[in-house]
């Protein structure tokens, strides 16, 4: 029973914690210019997430190695360098759009000064890290992050022509640059590399065993793609509410319209609150995740369950990541935008840490028992391809559509 | 130049959505100032390009409606901002912007 306990709690957190900045963007765009016809990218990009987290908690698990310190095992120090760098940057750019998405939500909630919330969720995120630990952080954003769940009751209110829906669903293609940008956007949205770095430094922090690979298993497996279920439910919203009237989303306050729109009042407040935890959420994730590459790939001591004066690196390598993430925001660089880099720049990316952990995973001396079956070897080169195609693909679609703007 | 009166169209369309709310009570005040004030300087930022931008003169009649359009649509927003709480002018600028979105969307098409 406490087993099965301790999977719903998980699966719960993990569709809080699955949305982030990039799923409200990219996914509230999506439909509101294509309506349905890009909802198969979201369960292409939701495969390919629990491919991954799955193998990187597996190997995390069987191992005691995360992704960053596989990445320089496999790859050497020439190459993992630059897998830590350009995934450095990638974090930071992420971070800062959590950030300033925290803080355009606050300002939508109370009208403040947008320059005075982004210090406030910048410390109110640093309090929150350094005082609660691990297994609370992950419910705190997690549960409160549920909230979203709104766009699921909206998306069924709303009553859609459940038959194009379904429609959509099936893989269609437009010999148009747009969509096929929308296309990467959307699979990127889903397969945001911080997500995993987190998820296999998770499995560790949670001292997770063999016997928790079953754990690991149902996490990945039902926590995804439930969150995944979120992403459609933003993907139908947009395509009731903005499709007709030919609305170009580029605002946060447009996502919650949508939910406004449904259910009024309550439904633009359990918009906000779900959006200002799942961002808040994602933030911690980016930081956590920035400090966890570091550390790992440089073989400090880390982990939020050591205390700051027994992993003094890592816990200063977080806090600067926050503080760099402020100093970015501040600019007044627009975080839709920061957004939009960071998912495309994250697909470009993504094979250099995905390709070190698929070949570990399947690796019998390393793995023993435990390594890739059929099925997932099968799927894990399935989506190396996948991901190859797209990485390639990303950034010559966002210079030609200039970034999503036609 | 056609990006840009797209723009104003849907900056035009999503307020119209914004009001229809705001008339049926169903809208919290800061949500209304906060996102129309990033709506209302979207829409002087693309009137501002539209108007910077060199442009043959068979093209500026459309561009100097499109401008008039854009202060148009700005001062609808601007209303709701200023007083939330009427329903009464929510549902007159619902209206005008339903309107002005079409007509924005028709001078794109026609270009």
């Amino acid at each position: 029973m406490k087993k099965v306990f301790q999977v719903a709690l998980g699966i719960i957190a993990a569709i809080g914690g699955f949305v982030d900045i990039g799923e409200l963007v990219f996914n509230t765009q999506a439909g509101a210019v294509y309506r349905y016809q890009l909802l198969w990218a979201v369960p292409v990009g939701v495969i390919g997430i629990v491919v991954f987290a799955e193998m990187t908690g597996r190997v995390a698990t069987v191992s005691g190695r995360p992704v960053f310190d596989v990445v320089r095992m496999r790859m050497g120090l020439n190459v993992g360098l630059v897998t830590l760098v350009a995934s450095l940057l990638i974090n930071l750019i992420t971070l800062a759009a959590e950030v300033g998405g925290a803080a355009i939500v606050l300002q939508l909630l109370f009208d403040v000064n947008v320059s005075t919330l982004i210090l406030v969720a910048v410390i109110g995120l640093v309090l929150i890290v350094y005082f609660v630990p691990f297994g609370g952080i992950e419910r705190i954003f997690g549960y409160l992050g549920c909230a979203l769940l709104v766009y699921v009751a909206a998306a069924v209110h709303l009553k859609p022509d459940w038959h194009h829906v379904s429609q959509g669903l099936i893989p269609s293609w437009h010999s148009s640059a747009l969509y096929a940008y929308f296309v990467v956007g959307v699979i990127g949205a889903a397969l945001v590399p911080y997500e995993v770095y987190f998820y296999s430094s998770g499995a560790i922090e949670d001292r997770w065993t063999v016997r928790d690979l079953s754990l690991n298993r149902a996490n990945a497996v039902l926590g995804f793609t439930l969150g995944g279920i979120l992403s459609i439910a933003l993907i139908v919203v947009a395509g009731e509410v903005f499709f007709a009237p030919k609305v170009q989303p580029g605002y946060l306050g447009t996502t919650a319209l949508g939910a406004q729109h449904a259910y009024g009042e309550a439904g633009l407040l359990l918009a906000l609150l779900g959006m200002l935890f799942a961002v808040g959420g994602a933030a911690v994730e980016c930081a956590f995740s920035g400090a966890y590459t570091l550390a790992q790939f440089a073989g400090w001591e880390w982990g939020k369950y050591r205390r700051p004066r027994e992993a003094p690196r890592f816990t200063l390598a977080w806090m600067i990541f926050f503080a760099l993430a402020f100093v970015v925001v501040e600019t007044g660089v627009d975080p839709v935008l920061l957004t939009e880099y960071a998912v495309i720049l994250s697909v470009v990316a993504l094979p250099l840490t995905y390709l070190p952990v698929l070949l570990i995973a399947r690796d019998r001396t390393f793995m023993g028992e435990r390594a890739n079956g059929l099925l997932a070897s099968t799927f894990g080169w399935l989506y190396f391809a996948i991901l190859l195609v797209v990485s390639l693909a990303a950034i010559p679609l966002m210079l030609a559509t200039d970034g999503g703007a036609g | 130049m056609h990006a840009g009166i797209e723009q104003l169209a849907s900056i035009s369309a999503e307020s119209a959505l914004m009001a229809e709310d705001l008339a049926r009570g169903r809208t919290k005040t800061t949500f209304v100032r906060v996102h129309g004030a990033e709506l209302s300087a979207q829409t002087e930022h693309e009137a501002e390009k539209l108007n910077d931008d060199p442009v043959a003169p068979e093209l500026k009649m459309p561009i100097e409606e499109a401008i008039k359009l854009a202060a148009d649509i700005g001062g609808a927003i601007d209303d709701m901002r200023v007083s939330p709480q009427d329903r009464e002018q929510a549902r007159q600028d619902e209206v005008k912007l339903r309107h002005w979105a079409g007509q924005a969307n028709r001078l794109a098409e026609a270009l």
